[in-house]
């Protein structure tokens, strides 16, 4: 294990080592910038405190967007997972909408919402919502009929069921999709600042590579490689333990019982 | 009072209508232990489900102590083969979720349960979740939650069906005792012929597919029965008999006609 570690270090290394010495030798270092540029420029931003404000912006987008996206999606995947026939009738246009390219709606999102972090947050919702739709429906998909049955004649009515059998059962599979959203909505929110933010990590990017700084975009990038990792890395650890409990027993349907 | 007249009821599989139960009629008194037996897939289940209002018939009338049965029939308990409990929820919790459902007052409800975990013999596992139980435990939660809202009707399918024979004697035996106390009416689908000999009060034989009844035998023996006198004698051999001889032609022909047993 050590030693592939080694080599990885080492094949790192020797990438970065090569950039510096390749800039300002061979490339000129406007086009290319310089590793030991890049990390000054970091670590500055860190130090003055200039870079917070700009993650927390974009932090914030992305987190908005999760969770509004989360409460969408999750009510849509509970209505047509419940409701096959109407999930039928739907299907094709959800698959059709699926494979839009959300990112072209960002003009539009711009038009309805005005400037500010509210399209941002709408881009965001739109990325993520068919991960939460298309998981939650899974979910309620597979909750047993049985089970659902056997509350049914216990006398629950169907807003029981929901509360009692569905919204239990769906937990890990919110937990998972939720997961899988996270670093889309992160995208997501920096694509967006790309084009229209005036602040946050995609903005830092964007201003950096108009105003011809390089470092600032590659610095900016690594930034956002950085919190991606912490991300990745602390859904890897307690991603487990939050979801927890399996899904339960798949297999019959709630909609049949329903 | 069961009364069902008529009744049909079909299923599509692979684009072909296949008939569950035609024609259909049982009349079910309070009080009675009736067990459903007959080939798989002859429709003893479609049978439970039309009397729980989970399956409408399409010919026929299903009443439920004189009223026509057109919704989900909540006068009933119904259990199956299936573990049907709710995995979050402990076994106080699984066993409390018919009175969560009937609104039963909070300080009402600890006592009950307690009651029913004492019936069923599950003191000491109060707190644990299905997954940390035994098969016959969960079976024990199950019939607790079905018993806990007092339904006039038990409709079992197959109830003990998942577990070892050992096991499934010694819930049959808890069923009895339990089901003395409560005398409430238990139709009970099985196609375990000493298991239905030895705890019902009447057997319906169905013939295959599609349903009919082809014998229906009243067992006149002796409660409280104890099942190792009963099974050992002469009469319990005769009526076991009696009932393989009609029930043996009916899944021979059942495994004729389609050739697997489901």
């Amino acid at each position: 294990m050590w030693r592939i570690r080694l080599y990885q270090l080492i094949v790192l290394g020797v990438f970065l080592g090569g950039w510096e010495w390749v800039s300002d030798r061979h490339i000129r270092t406007l086009w290319i910038s310089k590793p030991s540029l890049i990390a000054e420029r970091t670590l500055d931003w860190f130090f003055s405190g200039f870079i917070y404000s700009h993650i927390l912006a974009t932090l914030q987008i992305a987190g908005l967007g999760l969770l509004i996206g989360t409460a969408i999606g999750v009510v849509f995947g509970i209505v047509l997972g419940l409701q096959r026939s109407l999930s039928r009738l739907l299907d094709p246009i959800l698959g059709g909408a699926y494979t839009l390219p959300r990112i072209a709606f960002l003009p539009v999102l711009l038009f309805w919402f005005g400037f500010g972090f509210r399209p941002l947050v709408a881009l965001v919702v739109l990325m993520i919502f068919f991960v939460l739709f298309y998981n939650t429906r899974a979910g309620v998909e597979s909750v047993d009929g049985d089970l659902v049955a056997s509350m049914r004649v216990m006398g629950a009515t169907r807003l029981q069921v929901i509360r009692m059998v569905i919204l239990p059962s769906i937990v890990p599979f919110v937990l998972a999709a939720m997961m899988i959203a996270a670093p889309y909505a992160l995208v997501g929110a920096i694509v967006g600042e790309i084009f229209i933010g005036s602040r946050g990590l995609g903005f830092l990017i964007v201003s950096s590579t108009g105003g011809l700084d390089l470092t600032g975009t590659f610095a900016a990038c690594l930034v956002v490689t950085v919190i991606s990792l912490i991300a990745t890395l602390v859904i890897a650890r307690h991603g487990p333990r939050l979801l927890g409990r399996s899904p339960g027993t798949i297999g019959g349907s709630a909609g049949a019982a329903f | 009072m069961i009364n069902i007249t008529g009744v049909s009821k079909s299923f599509e599989k692979d684009g072909q209508k296949i008939d569950a139960v035609k024609d259909f009629s049982l009349t079910v008194s309070d009080g009675e232990f009736v067990a459903l037996i007959g080939p798989s897939g002859c429709g003893k289940s479609t049978v439970l489900n039309m009397i729980a209002g989970l399956l409408a018939p399409e010919e026929g009338t299903v009443e439920y102590n004189g009223d026509l049965v057109t919704a989900i029939n909540t006068s009933v308990g119904y259990m199956t083969q299936k573990d049907s409990l709710l995995p979050w929820r402990t076994t106080e919790g699984n066993i409390s979720a018919p009175l969560d459902i009937r609104r039963v007052p909070k300080s009402e409800r600890a006592a009950l349960v307690s009651q029913a975990i004492e019936k069923v013999r599950l003191g000491g596992f109060e707190r644990h979740h299905p997954d940390e139980l035994s098969g016959g435990m969960r079976k024990r939660v199950l019939l607790a939650r079905t018993l806990i809202y007092e339904p006039d009707t038990l409709l079992m399918d197959e109830p003990f069906a998942a577990l070892d024979a050992l096991l499934k004697l010694v819930m049959q035996e808890e069923l009895l005792r339990i089901w003395s106390e409560a005398r409430a009416t238990v139709v009970y689908v099985t196609h375990d012929l000493t298991e239905a000999i030895s705890i019902a009060d009447r057997i319906v034989v169905f013939s295959k597919r599609p349903g009919r009844i082809v014998l229906d035998l009243p067992i006149e023996l002796e409660r409280p029965r104890d099942f190792d006198t009963i099974r050992s004698s002469p009469e319990f051999l005769k009526l076991h008999n009696r009932v393989w001889a009609t029930l043996r032609h009916e899944v021979v022909s059942q495994e004729e006609a389609s050739g697997e047993g489901r």
